[in-house]
């Protein structure tokens, strides 16, 4: 008997596994202010800080951290289980709860990036580059009355795009579901009325 | 499949709350902590700083090149990061203290890694502009040292620029005499043929020289006629800080004689300037283009 696998699935899934495991040693995005002087890694799944020599991270961020792990992780194994069995009763359920995952954590992680550096803009006066670099004027109000320009560089590391990656297959393997043969609704059955107009000229 | 969905959402709900809650239990006692963590704090109160906090350069020795027309100074800075620093430049100007007139710029020689903790010395050059050097000689005659002010300091630590609008004083030697020699005294020889010129130089540098040879032409101010060739007498050390006598002579060429005889007739004493001086110090070899005016006896 053929089996029927949504391959899209399973390559979301895979990529989901992969990413979490990823994301503990490379960032999803990187910010480095002055040459390495002060540093900040961040991801969904994993965030660090470097000032002057000394990681640390904040434990609301690292239960947050743990809190998208976890989900991601389930999401990840709901979207293998689905592929491997896209026919089953329970497989709909599975794809609804998994290929969501990388999609809201990718669009939040953006959203939340970019809403903090405007928010660093307007309540600090410093501009924090998305990507790229810039030079900032540190606020006078930090400094005493010297003035402090910093480089700061910020970009997007490879994590990030198979997060989007990830994402794009969990939503291919969405709509291959309905693709799938083996799973694909039955024809309509035909009505009672029908059936009795058929019947006679099937005598015939 | 209803109960796969609940399932599902109930799963949400724990892997997003259930680390959070875990969290506030554990810093329940100091929910600041959860947020600022002890290492931010530290960082805060300057104590993760290993020296206590951060101090701005001292300033240390102001040394003029043999030529005097330029000056390194030397500043001292030490690092409370648990850190190495990298300062890859500094720039500055030097201003008169007293008529805040700019005499030149600074600049950090070359790039400098300071370790975690460590102490480490800065060596920034001046050089004089030329307006300096009118500076020196118009509004400051006879000055060693000259009262400075280092302004507009910009510095560059791992590519994060400082820029200071304070003064910070310094004390500067004097740009053009510092190195050359003061005249003591000419003394010429019996025959008149000759004569033995004195000078006094008082070394500035914390290491000892050594004048191997001096090489000028002695010229008649009034005609500009070159009336001699002077050199060195001997080799002479003088020790750092220290002064000592240096000796040339000079002898009177036929022409200068003539000279004396046909432009100088019943004169005893001459304005005459030392020209075209070369000066070998510690091997280098130092061209002087300025012109020394000395009394020489003719007879």
């Amino acid at each position: 008997m053929r089996r029927d696998f949504n391959w899209f699935g399973l390559a979301g899934g895979a990529a989901i596994i992969c990413l979490i495991f990823v994301s503990f040693f490379v960032p999803w995005w990187q910010l480095v202010v002055g040459d390495g002087l002060v540093t900040a890694n961040v991801s969904p799944l994993y965030t660090d800080f470097n000032f002057v020599g000394y990681w640390f991270t904040i434990p609301l961020l690292w239960a947050l951290n743990l809190g998208s792990v976890l989900s991601m992780a389930a999401g990840g194994v709901a979207m293998l289980i689905y592929s491997i069995y896209p026919g089953k009763s329970f497989s709909k359920n599975l794809l609804g709860f998994g290929y969501k995952k990388p999609l809201i954590s990718v669009l939040l992680f953006v959203i939340i990036l970019v809403v903090l550096t405007q928010m660093i803009q307007a309540l600090f006066s410093l501009s924090v580059p998305l990507v790229g670099s810039a030079t900032s004027v540190l606020p006078e109000t930090m400094t005493y009355g010297t003035i402090v320009r910093v480089l700061i560089s910020a970009n997007f590391q490879w994590p990030f795009y198979l997060a989007t990656v990830a994402a794009g297959l969990c939503i291919a393997g969405k709509f291959y579901h309905k693709k799938i043969p083996n799973i694909s609704p039955p024809p309509p059955a035909p009505s009672p009325a029908k059936a009795k107009e058929v019947t006679p000229s099937a005598q015939e | 499949m209803r109960v796969l969905g609940v399932f599902f959402v109930l799963l949400n709900v724990i892997t997003l709350v259930g680390p959070v809650l875990g969290v506030v239990l554990a810093y329940q006692d100091n929910l600041k902590a959860m947020v600022i963590p002890p290492q931010v704090e530290n960082m805060m109160s300057g104590s993760l700083f290993t020296g206590g906090k951060v101090e701005l350069p001292r300033f240390v020795s102001a040394t003029p090149d043999l030529a005097g027309r330029t000056v390194t100074l030397v500043f001292e800075f030490t690092n409370p990061f648990n850190y190495d620093l990298m300062v890859k430049s500094i720039s500055a100007d030097v201003e008169c203290s007293l008529h805040g007139f700019t005499l030149g710029h600074a600049s950090l020689v070359q790039p400098t890694n300071i370790s975690a903790g460590a102490t480490a010395k800065l060596t920034i050059r001046c050089e004089w502009t030329e307006e300096a050097e009118n500076h020196f000689q118009t509004e400051h005659p006879g000055a060693t040292n000259i009262d400075a002010n280092v302004v507009r300091l910009a510095i560059n630590v791992n590519d994060i620029t400082i820029e200071s609008d304070e003064k910070y004083p310094i004390s500067v030697p004097k740009a053009g005499s510092t190195v050359l020699p003061q005249f003591v005294s000419a003394t010429p020889d019996v025959a008149g043929r000759t004569v033995t010129i004195v000078l006094s130089y008082t070394n500035p540098f914390d290491y000892d020289l050594m004048i191997d040879s001096i090489s000028a032409d002695i010229e008649c101010s009034l005609h500009g006629f070159t009336l001699g060739h002077a050199s060195l007498v001997q080799p002479t050390n003088i020790a750092a800080g220290a002064t000592a006598e240096v000796v040339i002579q000079c002898d009177w060429t036929q022409a200068a004689v003539d000279h004396f005889h046909a432009e100088h007739t019943g004169a005893t004493r001459l304005a005459a300037k030392v020209v075209n001086i070369e000066i070998k110090v510690n091997g280098v070899t130092i061209q002087v283009d300025q012109a020394y005016p000395i009394d020489v006896p003719i007879s």
